[in-house]
């Protein structure tokens, strides 16, 4: 009986002695979460200054980019390019450049890692072209007119964990990282 | 206080004068009185505009860039336009600022800006010499503002190279930039510039507006390059693709001397580039003047002033740096009223082709929503807007809006690309219900001939109550539109402030005017409209309203006055001091917090 209750004792000084520690253990070890950048974060060293679609380079417009960066450190990027010098049918489509290093849904649509010409079109569609102006795939975008003050281009959080909003003014297309 | 019957009969005489004018420029029968005959669809017109300048004198040969083609950025924006009372006779003279082209002139032949003295019989004479004013170069913007409170208004002008500041003694003009500390460093392209009393001290200090750095040795031709093409048709290069330049502002040291104070008053904290037009207001209602300035191609800039000597770029947070899209757009112009008369400022800009000018109503509370569409202004699209001021030219009691346009390219007639070089003006009257009726199409030649200007100022040049325009149009010669029209029954006010303790121009002063059951509210304000000057008097259409029951002045300093026994359909002298005190009736429930140090 004393040995039971010496061992018991034992026992819980070790689990109060070592309780702290195990906080301290479990809150550095408390998994990293994704973070939505503005256009202060997104600088020419994460986001080229300048952009290669459909035979030309253009201006990124880094005062109008916007991001997330996951937890585990990889990016999915995205900005306004200044496409005037594009003629008015690609123009009508190239209206932001998106660069990402994982592969994502858009709107229920997936595309791989990689570098996207994208735009917002008339009749709230959002598409998706490679380099070539080829277009991938185009998906339907909503329209916010409760949204207070409209910019040109910003990421918010989602309804569920993991989504976010691009948005371009009151348009917006919902973006996951896939699976 | 001093109400001004001045010569009430000359001002008949002349008003004949000008009405006779207009008739024999535009050849045409004026219109007739308004009416709503029984089975017409058409509405009576409110206004009757012709454009008199060559008759009334103003000839200046506008020189700026090529005509066919604009191989350089530096040859589309164009000049701006001074409407003031430079010899202190009572009636306001015009100034235009002139350009160069690339392969410049010889001395003695090359283009001047030009001072025009009104004769007070609906023409000019050309004093820009002996006024000391014949100056050239790439000349840009102007503003006026009596900076040494001499009771003079002195002049300053904005140049791609140095820009000049000319001080006024008794009606001649010495340019006395380098020992003010105004003249920039000369690589600079100056646009748009105000006189603004910043600190409240008595003193009026200066905005000013940059474009772009430029340099035609390394500029990009035409066609070379991404940003060199519109619409497949190769343009020259700009504004996007090169480097902006930084809006600077001088304090007024007081004793002819100014300092730059970018830096203090935290202007270079808001990447604020290719910009233009600069229009002052205090639009918190605080006391205290902010500056709103239109930049091309980027966000618009709300500087608001912090009472401590800096600014914050309250733009995105207020809600005018985009439009109701969030978009960007290419400012050009802005304009200041009251629109909706709520007595709170409003701010309407000028934007590129394909787009609409905006319309931002001022919700109080520092904050603005674009109501361009629901205005009725969002109806065109292919006018690419320039100068631009709210001012009621029917005098009846609600602010309208004149628009000017022209393409930047002249490209766009050879190769049909949807838009015209010369383009017609905007009318738009203001209905008195928040929404604005086009009248372009009803309103004189004046109104509906294409032209291709940039700055315009707005003023009344014959103290008659009936606002006129000028604009300063590129590679031609100005114009001068004169309304003849005049509807019967309705009155107007005008105020000429005179700062004692604020400075002598009262520029920041907010007049308010209770008529009728109305408020109508306004500042004096120097800058606006498309990089030009209008009169500084303000002028207030009164609508049937034959009494006025109050009139408050806030004056710049932040001491309110109120005057009564104040008569219609005249120009009142106010000098401060003068009228019944009261306590400052700035709003603190409006005002926008000043950030934390």
């Amino acid at each position: 009986m004393r040995s039971t209750i010496l061992a018991a004792l034992t026992l819980f000084l070790l689990v109060v002695s070592t309780a702290p520690s195990l906080n301290a253990q479990a809150m550095m070890s408390k998994p990293a979460q994704d973070a939505i950048l503005k256009p202060a974060d997104i600088t020419p060293a994460l986001f080229p200054d300048k952009v290669f679609f459909r035979g030309k380079t253009a201006a990124s417009q880094l005062r109008n980019a916007a991001g997330v960066k996951f937890a585990d450190k990889m990016y999915f990027l995205a900005a306004l390019v200044d496409n005037s010098g594009y003629s008015t049918a690609i123009r009508e489509k190239y209206q932001a450049y998106i660069i990402t290093e994982v592969p994502l849904e858009i709107g229920g649509s997936k595309l791989p890692a990689g570098s996207y010409g994208v735009g917002f079109l008339t009749g709230q569609k959002f598409v998706v072209m490679d380099l070539g102006a080829h277009e991938i795939f185009t998906v339907d975008t909503k329209h916010d007119d409760g949204m207070k003050h409209a910019v040109p281009l910003q990421i918010v959080a989602g309804s569920t964990p993991g989504s976010y909003l691009l948005y371009n003014g009151r348009d917006s297309v919902e973006v996951k990282r896939a699976n | 206080m001093r109400l001004a019957r001045t010569a009430k009969a000359l001002r008949l005489a002349c008003l004949l004068a000008i009405c006779t004018l207009a008739g024999a420029v535009s050849a045409q029968e004026p219109p007739p009185p308004a009416s709503h005959a029984a089975g017409t669809t058409t509405p009576a017109p409110l206004a009757n505009f012709t454009d008199v300048a060559k008759k009334a004198g103003l000839t200046m040969q506008n020189v700026f860039g090529g005509l066919d083609t604009k191989k350089f950025i530096l040859e589309t924006t164009g000049t701006g336009v001074a409407i003031f009372d430079y010899d202190n006779d009572g009636w306001p003279d015009i100034f235009l600022v002139n350009g160069s082209t690339l392969e410049g002139f010889p001395p003695d032949q090359a283009p001047t800006n030009h001072l025009y003295r009104n004769n007070h019989d609906g023409t000019f004479t050309d004093v820009t010499v002996q006024a000391g004013l014949a100056a050239s170069g790439w000349g840009q913007g102007v503003c006026v503002g009596d900076y040494d409170n001499d009771g003079w208004e002195d002049l300053y002008v904005t140049y791609y190279g140095k820009n000049r500041l000319y001080h006024n003694d008794h009606g001649k003009f010495t340019e006395v930039s380098a020992q003010a500390g105004v003249a920039g460093s000369g690589k600079s392209w100056g646009t748009g510039c105000a006189f603004i009393d910043y600190n409240r001290d008595g003193k009026l200090d200066l905005m000013v507006a940059n474009y772009v750095d430029f340099n035609p040795a390394t500029a990009q031709a035409p066609g070379s390059g991404s940003n060199c093409i519109w619409k497949g048709a190769p343009v020259m290069c700009g504004p996007r693709g090169l480097q902006g330049a930084e809006n600077i502002l001088y304090e007024n040291l007081g004793n002819g001397k100014f300092r730059d104070v970018t830096k203090a008053a935290h202007l270079d904290r808001t990447n604020g580039k290719f910009c233009f037009s600069v229009s002052t207001l205090d639009y918190d209602d605080d006391g205290w003047p902010d500056i709103f300035v239109a930049c091309d191609s980027q966000p618009s800039i709300l500087y608001h002033n912090n009472r401590d000597g800096t600014f914050t770029d309250q733009a995105l947070t207020a809600g005018v740096a985009f439009n109701e899209d969030g978009r960007e757009q290419a400012g050009m112009g802005s304009t200041v009223g009251d629109f909706n008369g709520d007595g709170r400022p409003d701010i309407f800009k000028t934007n590129f082709s394909e787009d609409t000018p905006t319309l931002y109503r001022n919700d109080g509370a520092g904050e603005f929503t674009d109501v361009t569409r629901t205005a009725g202004l969002g109806k065109h699209l292919q006018y690419l807007g320039w100068g631009t001021m709210f001012f009621d030219f029917d005098n009846d009691g609600w602010p309208d809006l004149i628009l000017v346009n022209g393409h930047v390219y002249p490209e766009v007639d050879r190769f049909h690309l949807g838009s015209d070089y010369n383009e017609s003006r905007l009318l738009y009257h203001n209905n008195g219900d928040a929404t604005f009726t086009d009248v372009t199409a009803n309103s004189g030649p004046g109104i509906t001939t294409p032209a291709s200007p940039r700055g315009m100022a707005i003023g009344d040049l014959w103290n008659n109550g009936q606002i006129a325009i000028v604009t300063n149009n590129m590679n031609q010669t100005p114009s001068l539109l004169v309304n003849s029209l005049r509807l019967p029954n309705y009155h107007w006010i005008e105020f000429h402030l005179i700062g004692t303790k604020s400075n002598r121009d009262a520029i920041g002063a907010k007049i308010t005017v209770h008529a009728a059951g109305r408020t109508h509210a306004d500042e004096v304000r120097s800058g606006s409209s498309y990089i030009s000057q209008n009169d500084l008097r303000v002028h207030f259409g009164l609508g049937a309203a034959t009494k006025i029951d109050d009139v408050e002045i806030r004056w710049p300093t932040g001491a309110t006055e109120h005057f009564q026994n104040i008569s219609t359909d005249g120009i009142v002298h106010l000098t401060e001091g003068s009228g019944q005190k009261t306590q400052p009736t700035a709003s603190t429930q409006n005002a926008v917090p000043t950030p934390p140090k």
